[in-house]
């Protein structure tokens, strides 16, 4: 009886269990395995035969180096992009009146719907030398700028990509707002600009910053864009890990790359969550 | 001159009045409830003295100054919510302080001026808690340290004491009043239970639908009530439909058949004419039991309610079904199916004007 009761659980959560070991966590101890795996120009991967080669690599070229800290200053430029355009977008549409709201909120989130590759390919046709965007430059007389195939190309295509996921744990923070702390503020002398910064920001400060660690750690794995924003100058470490495993053929290299973006991935979001997230947490409940 | 004074207030959403023609005067030091039922406007009211809403048509003067365009930052009113709205990331002395900074208070004159404002509320050992560490009687007491410690000139309080269970409400209205009394502070407190109305205040104004309905004390709105609704409302009533007659110059109304002497619970207003149709009021514990035969008449118990300090009795009687209301004075209770007298004094039979006249149902 008791044993039938303690089944119960365990035969809910299995579908999921099952789907989470097989296609997540297999592939993933599997990319492990591999990036330990002996390189062999002739073979690739040589199972069996182990090395800590790739590691030692990828920690002692500066070439790799300069692709991680790309990888990171863009992601962290991206962050706080979507955080400075994502916060005042998500309480301005909050403020809106009953049918405009909805309608902002849809427009905010409808880029979600379309594939990230044809938006790409959009910021592409708007950005090249011929585009939409140089053409009105040339018409304001400074002149065709080189857009594409820079990082300002990739950090305008991600801050585009990701700014849902900086407007919604916002939007989600600022419905929870008791409306009569705001005129309370307002009763007791504070400006309007006094109200947003020290009362309202504050309290949305734990949306915020889920926001910003989305977006970061989703700039940081970005590939699409990157892969067709950036072309082959400017790599970053998801787009190296596919040239790797495609081009190279190194999958064990590729593999490699790929564990240690995880690692870093992993630390920041750990130490963010337990110096910002949790500090919030214990305030505000 | 009153400190507080609305004219002519009225505020409209879309087509519908919230509040309509509103005049209300408060004297400095006075503490005033705005009673009604909800959405009889006194919330909409609160909000245009606060400076949320502005009135579509009248003036707010706040000791003789137009304030009806200020924005709520210019004010500088006290204001206590119902939900309290602290500041859920400072804690109870940043909450407090909060007030004091903005207005460029400096930091000792601030300090001193917090540790006051929580010692008046007893919360001097919770000045670092945050908000979600308290109680709801805590809150609430927050919420009124931090609306007291500006010194406003007036304090307005948005049913400060409804998410509050009912013990610690008892509790709290005597401590708010406690507290009005000992800072002397002009208060207006928004209410919908007429028991924390008249217990607390120096004057009650009755809302009902978008209009002042009766302005006066709570003893006066409680005996004299203006209309059929407050003496329903504010507290119980015996409302009994009768016609006038004067014989020998004395008045009297008939109800049912029966002769019910008025003379003295007329008030000195216009005094009816014979043969007008008039609304009686009845309080149920101005009623009284006698020995069957002794009363105006004999009637039969057919309920009986315990009340802890008093017993609630409906009885069947020539003027129909009427509430009774007995203290529980250690004597035995009357039974169910028992024959009583029932008797009263007769002052405590009051014509109520009616609504007509007060132009509250052309009103809607």
């Amino acid at each position: 009886m008791n044993f039938k009761k303690n089944l119960i659980p365990w035969a809910l959560s299995l579908p999921g269990l099952v789907l989470f070991v097989s296609l997540l966590l297999i592939p993933m101890l599997m990319t492990v395995v591999l990036s330990f795996n002996v390189y062999d120009a002739d073979v690739g991967a040589v199972s069996g035969e182990y090395t800590i080669a790739h590691y030692l690599k990828v920690l002692g070229d500066s070439y790799y180096y300069e692709i991680f800290f790309r990888t990171y200053w863009i992601s962290l430029c991206v962050a706080l992009i979507c955080m400075v355009i994502g916060v005042p977008e998500a309480y301005i549409i909050s403020r809106m009146r009953s049918p405009w709201r909805s309608i902002m909120l849809l427009v905010v989130l409808a880029p979600l719907l379309v594939s990230v590759v044809v938006r790409a390919f959009g910021w592409s046709l708007l950005l090249n030398s011929t585009g939409v965007v140089n053409s009105l430059l040339t018409l304001a007389g400074i002149g065709p700028v080189r857009m594409m195939y820079t990082e300002i190309a990739v950090i305008i295509a991600l801050v585009h990509v990701m700014l849902p996921f900086m407007v919604i744990p916002v939007w989600t923070s600022l419905q929870k707002l008791d409306p009569a702390v705001e005129n309370a503020a307002l009763s007791l002398n504070a400006s309007y600009f006094t109200t947003l910064t020290r009362v309202v920001f504050p309290q949305v400060m734990p949306g915020i910053l889920s926001g910003t660690i989305i977006v970061f750690g989703l700039t940081a794995s970005a590939f699409a864009i990157p892969g067709l924003l950036g072309g082959r100058r400017i790599k970053m470490a998801a787009t190296l890990v596919f040239d790797l495993y495609k081009n190279d053929l190194n999958w064990p290299l590729g593999a490699t790359i790929a564990i240690i973006l995880l690692g870093v991935n992993l630390a920041i979001i750990l130490t963010y969550n337990r110096f910002f997230e949790s500090r919030y947490k214990k305030i505000l409940g | 001159m009153a400190h507080l004074e609305l004219i002519d207030i009225s505020k409209a959403f879309g087509d519908v009045y919230a509040v309509t023609s509103m005049n209300l005067a408060v004297n400095e030091g006075e503490f005033v409830c705005l009673l009604g039922p909800s959405g009889c406007g006194k919330t909409t009211t609160l909000h245009m003295i606060a400076g949320f809403e502005a009135p579509t048509t009248g003036k707010i003067l706040l000791a003789g100054r137009d304030i009806t365009r200020f924005k709520p930052n210019q004010r500088g009113l006290g204001i206590v919510f119902q939900t309290y709205a602290l500041f859920p990331h400072m804690t109870v002395a940043q909450n407090v302080s909060f007030g004091l900074e903005m207005r460029k208070v400096e930091n000792a004159e601030r300090e001193r001026r917090v540790k006051r404002a929580l010692d008046i509320v007893h919360l001097t050992e919770y000045k670092e808690r945050y908000p979600r560490e308290l109680s709801g009687g805590q809150r609430q007491r927050v919420a009124l340290a931090r609306a007291l410690v500006i010194e406003p000139p007036v304090l307005l309080l948005d049913e400060p004491l409804s998410n509050l269970d009912a013990k610690l409400r008892e509790v709290m209205q005597i401590e708010l009043r406690r507290i009005q009394q000992q800072v002397g502070i002009t208060t207006i407190m928004v209410t919908h239970d007429q028991g924390e109305a008249l217990s607390i205040s120096d004057r009650v104004m009755v809302m009902e639908r978008g209009k002042a309905t009766q302005y006066d004390t709570p003893l006066n709105v409680y005996e004299n009530p203006q209309s059929p609704f407050i003496s329903t409302f504010v507290g119980k009533a015996n409302m009994l439909k009768g016609t006038t007659l004067i014989e020998d110059g004395k008045y009297f109304a008939t109800v049912s058949g029966m002769k019910l002497a008025l003379d003295s619970g007329l008030s000195d207003g216009p005094r009816p004419s014979p043969g007008q149709p008039v609304i009686l009021s009845l309080r149920p514990e101005k009623l009284r039991f006698a020995d069957p035969g002794s009363g105006y008449f004999d009637a039969q118990v057919k309920e009986k309610f315990f009340f802890g300090s008093q017993w609630h009795y409906t009885v069947a009687s020539p003027l129909g079904t009427l509430m009774i209301v007995q203290p529980n004075d250690g004597r035995q209770p009357t039974q169910l199916g028992d024959n009583v007298g029932i008797g009263w004094g007769d002052s405590c039979v009051r014509i109520v004007p009616d609504v007509e006249n007060l132009g509250i149902v052309s009103a809607t």
